[in-house]
């Protein structure tokens, strides 16, 4: 029972927003954008085919408005309404509410969404359903031999939790047997007195663990996956590059992953495009972390390596065409990495940096794709999350992937607000990262070392050589210190150190 | 309110506007009699018109447009409403626009007996025309390449050509007098 999309209403902003519009005109359809009184000036209003204005500025009196967005569905014609992420892209009221007022929603059902986006209540269902999640106890242990019980079962390290707690209190990693007993008690004690609420459960420490993520699409009856995403490379739980194929397994733990979020999916029912997030603690042992049900930041990585456009395929599954793809179709073309570009200041704390650009020069080139709402001229709003751009880019092995997202990073000139575009730079440049040498830790462990590295390593001679033209101004009486202090500001645009034009 | 005509292939439309362009802000004109609105946003470089508040905006990003030299009246070959509107607004409030060149052309647009300067950088190929030639609109004036490609310049009006100031093979800039055509009986 197929409906027929005409025009689709977006109910986003930003680069997802033109994203879609893109795509809805490579399928000949019509868009609708919607835009806040911030964002008079962004581009998705401009790109779209109409556009509806909502009042206010944040996203709660816009973006997260369900009656205005529904009322701008009604008043522009359109027969669906594609949520992108964020926002209410994981509100299944939303979802419900957007069937309810007659329109297609372009992702899954709200019964499926509702049940992934209860965390226990879909870790029971993956158990029920062959997925395996984080070995650990049922619920709360009841004693000391409870714990003893589950050692025997699952093993060290262990992570004592507090039912009720969160931020790290009242947690205790435990390695042996012997300090199992003194550190329940006190788990109970911490737990009890922080949360008022004694109940410890316990589960598997999974002390360096990479975030692998696998696309699927789904019909309801059937479903394909497109192959993993490695995302491990994290700042506090935010995803800053995610690449694709991941280079920590191979193509049998591929598969057998693809297969485990599959029947994830198929267990809900799915329908859409949905990513099934896994902790893998060695290539083999990969558990069930959540759900996103939803297209991803990061999905262009995976439209990268297999040439299939996400987004397209969303549209035409919420129509009621089915599936198109076949798995054996399905294959990995060469390597993707993306780069979330933000306005934030990385040498100051990765503080947010909205206002004007007033320059612009985007990367292009060989295997370099740039997904932004940006312009030259364009304020940057401070009411909405500070990405500016996702640079991905594409190569025929991880290390072309590389070299060509150095490449683009270098090419990225943004003035007028910070970006976080130099420190990938050095980021994508660490030997741990060019060695796929990572964890979802690296940040934590290395984010210093790539900070100090955001230095050019000529900087000492290019130094020399500025502040000898330097003295040589009236304004000489600035010092070879004051000098290298503003130095963070400069960046080798050539290989100097490759031309000995210092030796 | 200034009225304008659009005569497309197979419609004519006339719209009315108001007189001063305001940035950023909705302002009210007619189509046919019927209101509309229309808003310039210059971060954008677009127009969006809508029937009314609470009605969808449709975008029109700033074109390239040309048009005839009576300004009252536009005629474009294209069958997209808000393309001929497009044109109009820009006509209109072309001082609101920094188009570059389009003093330029509008100069060498204007009525009888005007000087015709370069619409382009370029290098004068051919000079078609001889000074005291009668010509009529729309005759071969000049060839100009520039990027490439061999740009012919027409005769924006009838008339005797004088001051003829380029030969083939000049470098000429933007907004160069090359001639004058002066009214015959002048």
């Amino acid at each position: 029972m197929a409906e027929t999309i005409k025009r689709v209403l977006i109910a986003n902003r930003g680069e997802i927003a033109v994203r879609i519009i893109r795509c809805l005109r490579d399928m000949g359809l019509e868009s609708v954008a919607i835009y806040s009184e911030a964002d008079a000036d962004s581009y998705h209003r401009k790109l779209a085919d109409y556009a509806m204005p909502l009042s206010g500025r944040s996203s709660s009196e816009t973006y997260l408005d369900i009656a205005k967005i529904l009322q701008a569905a009604k008043a522009s014609g359109v027969q669906a309404i594609h949520p992108g992420y964020g926002f209410l892209s994981e509100s299944a009221l939303f979802a419900k509410a957007v069937t309810e007022a007659g329109f297609i929603f372009v992702g899954p059902s709200a019964e499926a969404m509702e049940l992934m986006g209860n965390k226990i209540a879909a870790k029971i269902l993956m158990r029920q359903n062959d997925v395996p999640t984080v070995p650990g106890s049922e619920g709360a242990l009841q004693s000391v031999n409870d714990l003893m019980q589950l050692i025997d079962q699952v093993g060290f390290p262990l992570i004592l939790k507090a039912a009720a707690g969160g931020g790290g209190r009242g947690m205790r990693i435990i390695e042996s047997k012997a300090e199992a007993a003194d550190a329940f008690a006190a788990c109970q004690r911490e737990a009890l007195s922080y949360f008022g609420n004694g109940d410890v459960f316990a589960e598997r420490y999974i002390a360096n663990p990479r975030h692998i993520e696998i696309q699927i699409l789904c019909d309801g009856e059937r479903g394909v996956h497109l192959f993993e995403r490695d995302c491990s490379v994290q700042r506090r739980h935010q995803k800053l590059i995610e690449e694709a194929p991941s280079h920590y397994l191979n193509d049998e733990q591929r598969r057998h992953l693809g297969d485990i979020a599959l029947r994830a999916a198929l267990a809900v029912g799915y329908q859409g495009a949905g990513t099934v997030e896994f902790i893998c603690e060695a290539p083999g042992k990969a558990y069930f972390m959540e759900m996103n049900t939803r297209i991803q930041v990061e999905h262009p990585v995976t439209e990268m390596i297999t040439g299939v456009d996400l987004i397209s395929e969303q549209l035409r599954i919420a129509q009621g065409l089915g599936l198109s793809l076949q798995q054996e179709e399905i294959k990995i073309h060469g390597w993707a990495i993306e780069a979330r570009i933000n306005a934030e200041s990385p040498e100051q704390g990765f503080s947010p940096g909205p206002g004007l650009i007033t320059r612009l020069q985007l990367p292009a080139g060989p295997g370099v794709r740039v997904d932004t709402h940006i312009y030259e001229g364009y304020r940057v709003p401070s009411e909405y999350d500070s990405m500016i751009a996702k640079l991905i880019v594409h190569g025929k092995d991880r290390q072309q992937a590389i070299e060509r997202l150095i490449r683009a990073l270098h090419e990225f000139e943004v003035e007028g607000v910070p970006t976080t575009a130099v420190f990938h730079r050095a980021l994508a440049d660490h030997p741990d990262f060019r060695a796929a040498n990572f964890t979802t830790h690296f940040l934590a462990e290395k984010g210093e070392e790539v900070l100090a590295s955001l230095q050019p390593k000529s900087a000492d001679e290019l130094l020399r050589v500025s502040s000898l033209l330097w003295q040589n101004t009236p304004q000489a009486s600035e010092t070879y210190s004051e000098l290298r202090d503003t130095r963070k500001n400069w960046t080798l645009q050539g290989r100097l150190e490759s031309q000995n034009h210092f030796s | 309110m200034k009225n304008w005509t659009i005569k497309g292939q197979d419609r004519k439309l006339s719209v009315s506007l108001p007189d001063r362009l305001v940035s950023d802000q909705w302002l009210d004109f007619h189509i046919d009699g019927k209101n509309w609105q229309f808003q310039w946003n210059q971060k954008l470089s677009s127009f969006f018109f809508r029937e009314g508040a609470d009605m969808p905006e449709i975008p029109v990003r700033r074109l390239n447009f040309s048009y005839s030299k009576d300004r009252d009246s536009v005629e474009v070959e294209t069958d997209g409403i808000f393309s001929f509107l497009h044109g109009v607004m820009q006509t209109h409030y072309q001082s609101a626009f920094d188009i570059p060149g389009m003093d330029q052309r509008m100069a060498s647009q204007a009525s009888q007996g005007t000087k015709l300067k370069a619409p382009m950088v370029g290098k004068v190929l051919k000079v078609s025309v001889t000074e005291g030639q009668s010509v009529t609109r729309g005759q071969e004036l000049f060839i100009i390449e520039a990027m490439k490609m061999e740009n012919k310049i027409f005769a924006p009006c009838e008339g005797v050509i004088s001051g003829l100031s380029v030969n083939a093979g000049d470098q000429v800039t933007l907004g160069q007098a090359l001639l004058a055509i002066k009214a015959e009986d002048s």
